[in-house]
């Protein structure tokens, strides 16, 4: 037998990029209905997995710009409870544990009660795991709550776990709960359980300085204002006056931020036009002049926003002791709108928004996210597959005619991976375009206002990347396996 | 008679060699033996026909040879080269440059246009695309259907998709076309077309041409006659003794 000889493949052309690039564009352009469906099925993996996950970031940026304005709208109100209005044990422990990280906060708590700042600061910390505690309870199902601590509630949860019985028996039904985790570990429960009663005293006993210093504050207040109503002498209170008050308070220690004094006039202002009209609009006398000259029986809101009509000036001012233009009365149509629409948003971000759980994503919106990945993930693996086999013959043909297994193996990814960009982008603009229409339908122009551009870059960024990964990889095991395949075993796959 | 292997190789130069093929099949307990040892030379030039009734192991053999598929025991050298030896990228540079196939369902690429796949071979090779779109209009021109080339295989009847697919398989200049039932799909008249297509080819540019048929006009053209049952060479026979032998008996057709 003759010796066998080596074949010599050094002359065998190197493919191109190019040219496997033009010829998959050319394989996609005659085979475009097959392709068209491809790609929609990553379009709409995408676009799912877009809706959600832009949805979710657009209501937490809602909420946070939300939050912000109704602090800002409400402010001078705080400013005017926080100095005048005596906190009982329960408040007062929220407001220490809620200035725990507001170092500003408790420097006055100090210096007002006098006690030192790191008393109060550890005072602070104990407030907040408490605060945990009470919220872990709360959070808790009513049935698992009476398992646990009974029918207690406040203070009476810690009393009744210092009992040894009662805490052994909380361990012992605590312990096939996996999913609730305790917010401290049971070390710090313990001790927190141990130093209850000195917890409580020292905390009623910051509680009366406080409150002494309130007290105090109101009386010099009422010396001040002569016996009149703080918010009231606020609206016509002229330089020197005010200059005395702020004195009152800096003398006192207390420390109120100039802006937030500066606002307070204008805020009291604007209260009073409120209440002032709201209760003439709620006066028998004016309801019938109202139902006289417009001809219809008007309901307070619709009252309200009739408001916004020149007409109506004058018969407001005949019940108002201070006298409004058509621009006030128009201001306060919109001031009442506001913060209806503020409050109705409040209560529904809540609801929605992770802003309890700290985490960017709540635990409702990580499952839908997951369940949108798993869909987007079967949808785009099963298209490939399909997209593959069913060319084995085609497969076959190529590699009868000399095709290299490698060039098999690009062609595919690339054809995949054009497809994942197309399918990709569309399915994001959609994504985008219906969670913001979504959004807009619940929470009007808020989403508008408080656009997280960055954070939506971001999420068009890892959506499109998850449509173009996943459709490669999904193409991966296909035609790696096709392009080994001997041609023969290929053609009689079909 | 019997085939007279020492005479009939003199002169003449080996392309393909298979030494002792075997091929089974495995399918669960099933064990299928589609060849059973099959040695045999085939020589440049030759027009060679394989006949053999349905299941004998035609298509198997053609797998071996064309580096299709790969014997259970048992050697295949084209061209001295030993097939077992080679590895996928040689295989496929093998594919491309010295074998052609032509397939009894054609297996066009849908997609393309008739010159789109007689030039895709070309591509393979790393012919520049000018002289690819060039070479593609000659070899359509010789199968006769230069006008049509930028028809689509599902624009073209059977008996045209043939030929394309015969003009594809011509692209890289093979020196060994495997036709696996090329005229099983074609009615009588087309059939005969292809053969005559396939016969020029052999005797004007000399391609080796292995031909797997059950189409008696084939005989007439080929070189020599192999006939194959149950996974083994039944006899070989020589067309011209053959043809002298019948018409000195009758012309009898039989099997
Ligand atoms: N992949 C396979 N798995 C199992 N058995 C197979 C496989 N391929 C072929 N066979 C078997 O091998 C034998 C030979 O098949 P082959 O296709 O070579 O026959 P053939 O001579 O080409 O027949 P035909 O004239 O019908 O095309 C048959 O019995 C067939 O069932
Ligand atoms: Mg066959």
């Amino acid at each position: 037998m003759v010796e066998p000889r080596v074949i010599n493949v050094q002359d065998q052309a190197k493919l191109s990029f190019q040219k496997v690039y033009s010829l998959v564009r050319s394989g996609i352009k005659h085979r475009l209905l097959r392709s068209t469906l491809t790609m929609s099925v990553i379009l709409l993996a995408v676009a799912f997995f877009m809706v959600t996950l832009s949805e979710n970031v657009i209501i937490n940026s809602v909420a946070k710009g939300v939050e912000q304005e109704i602090l800002t709208e409400r402010s001078s109100i705080y400013v005017l409870n926080h100095l005048y209005i005596k906190p009982n044990l329960t408040s007062i422990s929220v407001k220490l544990s809620k200035a725990h990280d507001n170092e500003r906060q408790l420097k006055e708590y100090a210096a007002v009660t006098g006690w030192d700042l790191e008393k109060v600061k550890e005072l602070s910390a104990e407030c907040m795991w408490e605060q945990s505690y009470y919220q872990f309870f709360n959070n808790m199902s009513v049935g698992n709550r009476k398992m646990l601590i009974g029918n207690n509630k406040g203070p009476a949860i810690f009393t009744f776990l210092q009992d040894d019985k009662n805490f052994g028996d909380f361990q012992k039904n605590l312990e096939p709960l996996r999913s609730l985790k305790l917010p401290t570990d049971e070390g710090k429960l313990q001790a927190l359980l141990n130093n209850q009663e000195t917890f409580r005293a020292s905390l009623s006993s910051f509680l009366s300085a406080w409150n002494n210093k309130i007290e105090e504050l109101d009386g010099k207040t009422q010396e001040l204002t002569k016996k009149q109503e703080l918010n009231t002498w606020l609206c016509d209170v002229d330089d020197a006056q005010m200059a005395a008050w702020e004195k009152l308070l800096a003398d006192m220690n207390f420390m109120v931020e100039e802006k937030a004094i500066k606002n307070l006039q204008s805020d009291m202002l604007k209260l009073r036009a409120r209440n002032e009209v709201t209760n003439a609009l709620l006066s028998p006398e004016l309801k019938k002049e109202w139902q006289e000259t417009f001809l219809v029986k008007e309901p307070l809101a619709e009252m309200i926003k009739r408001l916004r009509s020149e007409d109506v000036v004058e018969i407001v001012n005949k019940y108002t002791v201070h006298k409004y233009t058509h621009e006030d009365l128009t201001g306060i149509a919109d001031n009442v709108d506001y913060n209806q629409s503020l409050s109705a948003l409040e209560s529904d971000l809540l609801k929605q928004s992770s802003k309890d759980s700290g985490s960017i994503l709540s635990g409702r919106q990580t499952f839908l996210l997951i369940i949108s990945f798993i869909v987007c993930m079967v949808g785009i693996a099963n298209a490939m597959l399909m997209a593959i086999t069913e060319r084995f013959r085609e497969i076959a043909t190529m590699k009868c005619l000399g095709a290299t297994d490698s060039f098999i193996l690009i062609q595919f990814m690339m054809e995949a991976a054009i497809q994942g960009v197309a399918g990709g982008v569309l399915g994001m603009i959609i994504g985008f375009i219906l969670a913001l229409l979504k959004t807009t339908f619940s929470y009007g122009l808020y989403p508008f206002t408080y656009f997280p551009f960055v954070a939506l870059v971001v999420c068009a960024l890892v959506s499109l990347a998850i449509g173009i990964v996943l459709a490669v990889l999904a193409s991966l095991y296909p035609s790696w396996a096709a392009s080994r395949m001997a041609p023969m075993e290929a053609m009689r796959i079909e | 008679m019997t085939f007279d292997a020492e005479a009939y190789s003199k002169g003449k130069e080996v392309l393909v060699r298979a030494h002792d093929v075997k091929k089974t099949y495995q399918r669960g307990e099933e064990i299928t033996h589609a060849l059973k040892g099959i040695s045999l030379e085939i020589y440049r030039k030759e027009y060679i026909c394989v006949m053999g009734p349905s299941g004998s192991g035609k298509s198997t053999f053609f797998n071996m040879v064309g580096g299709l598929d790969s014997p259970t025991s048992g050697r295949v050298f084209i061209d001295e080269v030993d097939m077992a030896q080679l590895n996928a990228h040689e295989l496929a540079f093998l594919r491309c440059r010295k074998i052609g196939y032509v397939f009894q369902s054609y297996n066009l690429n849908t997609v393309m246009t008739a010159l789109d796949n007689v030039t895709l071979p070309m591509i393979f090779a790393g012919v520049h695309p000018d002289d690819a779109r060039q070479r593609g209009m000659q070899l359509l021109e010789k199968v006769g259907l230069g006008e049509r080339w930028f028809h689509r295989p599902k624009e073209m009847s059977g008996g045209q998709q043939q030929r394309v697919a015969i003009a594809r398989s011509l692209a890289n200049n093979p020196s060994l076309l495997l036709c696996d039932e090329p005229t099983a799909n074609l009615d009588f008249k087309t059939g005969k077309e292809v053969h005559q297509l396939l016969y020029d080819l052999n005797k004007v540019d000399g391609v080796t041409i292995i031909c797997a048929t059950h189409d008696h006009n084939m005989l007439e053209v080929s070189d020599r006659m192999i006939w194959i049952a149950d996974g083994n060479i039944d006899r070989i026979e020589i067309s011209s003794e053959v043809e002298l032998e019948r018409s000195s008996l009758g012309e009898h057709e039989e099997f």
